[in-house]
């Protein structure tokens, strides 16, 4: 599939909006505000993903996963690195909260930062289209890199990977955040008829 | 007045800051808590509380369709839509049902909404 320039653009531009709707939602979870650089958007054929392609530079990663159906089939990896999923968790639950009690809660907690971010993303991209969409329930686990780039070259159905990168600043530390977006051809030219409508 | 509340939520940590919040604003009121749509409807027959709030993605019965059936049975109960996935589609099905979405995450700012939409102020 060959998206034209301004095709690319367009989606670039929702998927831009989704990503910082996403960060607006880990703001409104930690009740700081959330500093955020502009998202990057790349999109890769899922045959050429290795952990350079998704610049995955770390060992380690927090993973909440949700798939979506409606007019477009795909799933939703949202990623950062397993250090910053505790440092976020830990200004989730409040700073008083003890490491090791934070590593109890992180899955539960992660799961639901998740669906929360994943959700802003979605629902911006629905209303960006005026498509309804229906997401699964949010899946958390921390995997390494290898994993991430197996997880992802053995999804099912899907052919592209539609990445966005941000760097985000929680409580003054670096936070490092990727979603990535997996969707077949059929889901991506449905949402360029969407795009089409959209821009006339 | 004492008022008893369902929190009904798949997320347990969901359900901890939901019951933090309504327990700071109202220490009398009474919380019990449901995961599912399915459990929530056996509670409210057994414990015909006056307030819920209900998520909608849980695993069984969507949170929408567990409030259809209650608001059908129980029109009086106050019920609240907590939910992450705020896109236009599902604050048109919280407003058939004639009730309010109210956006996660849970914090002050949507608690108040809820007990706000609760009390009629």
């Amino acid at each position: 599939m060959n998206l034209s320039e301004l095709h690319f653009d367009a989606l670039s531009k929702i998927i831009k909006i989704g990503t910082e709707c996403a960060a607006q939602g880990l703001s409104d979870v930690i009740g700081e505000s959330v500093q955020s650089s502009t998202p990057h958007v790349e999109l890769i054929k899922l045959g050429n993903v290795s952990a350079p392609a998704l610049h995955l530079n770390a060992e380690k990663f927090g993973v909440v996963s949700e798939e979506f159906c409606g007019a477009f089939n795909a799933e939703l990896l949202m990623l950062f690195t397993a250090e910053n999923a505790l440092h976020i968790v830990q200004n989730m639950m409040g700073e008083e909260m003890d490491i090791d009690m934070v590593r109890e809660v992180e899955h539960e907690a992660m799961g639901e930062l998740g669906n929360i971010m994943i959700n802003a993303y979605l629902s911006s991209i629905a209303d960006a289209l005026h498509i309804p969409i229906e997401s699964s329930l949010p899946r958390y686990a921390v995997k390494s890199c290898e994993e991430v780039v197996d997880y992802i070259q053995q999804a099912k159905i899907k052919e592209f990977l539609l990445a966005s990168h941000i760097n985000l600043v929680v409580k003054e530390q670096p936070v490092e955040g990727k979603l990535f977006l997996l969707i077949d051809s059929n889901s991506i030219s449905n949402v360029i008829d969407e795009i089409n409508q959209f821009i006339g | 007045m004492s008022k008893k509340v369902l929190v009904v939520d798949d997320s347990k940590i969901s359900r901890m800051f939901i019951r933090q919040h309504i327990s700071a604003a109202h220490p009398d009121w009474v919380l019990s808590e449901a995961t599912t749509g399915e459990e929530a409807i056996t509670m409210i027959d057994a414990e015909q509380p006056d307030y819920c709030t209900m998520d909608i993605n849980m695993p069984g019965m969507l949170g929408t369709d567990a409030a259809k059936e209650i608001l059908a049975k129980y029109p009086n109960i106050r019920l609240v839509i907590f939910s992450a996935n705020v896109q236009e589609s599902y604050q048109e099905q919280a407003r058939a049902l004639g009730t309010i979405l109210v956006s996660k995450p849970v914090n002050p700012q949507s608690i108040a909404q809820a007990l706000n939409y609760f009390t009629g102020e």
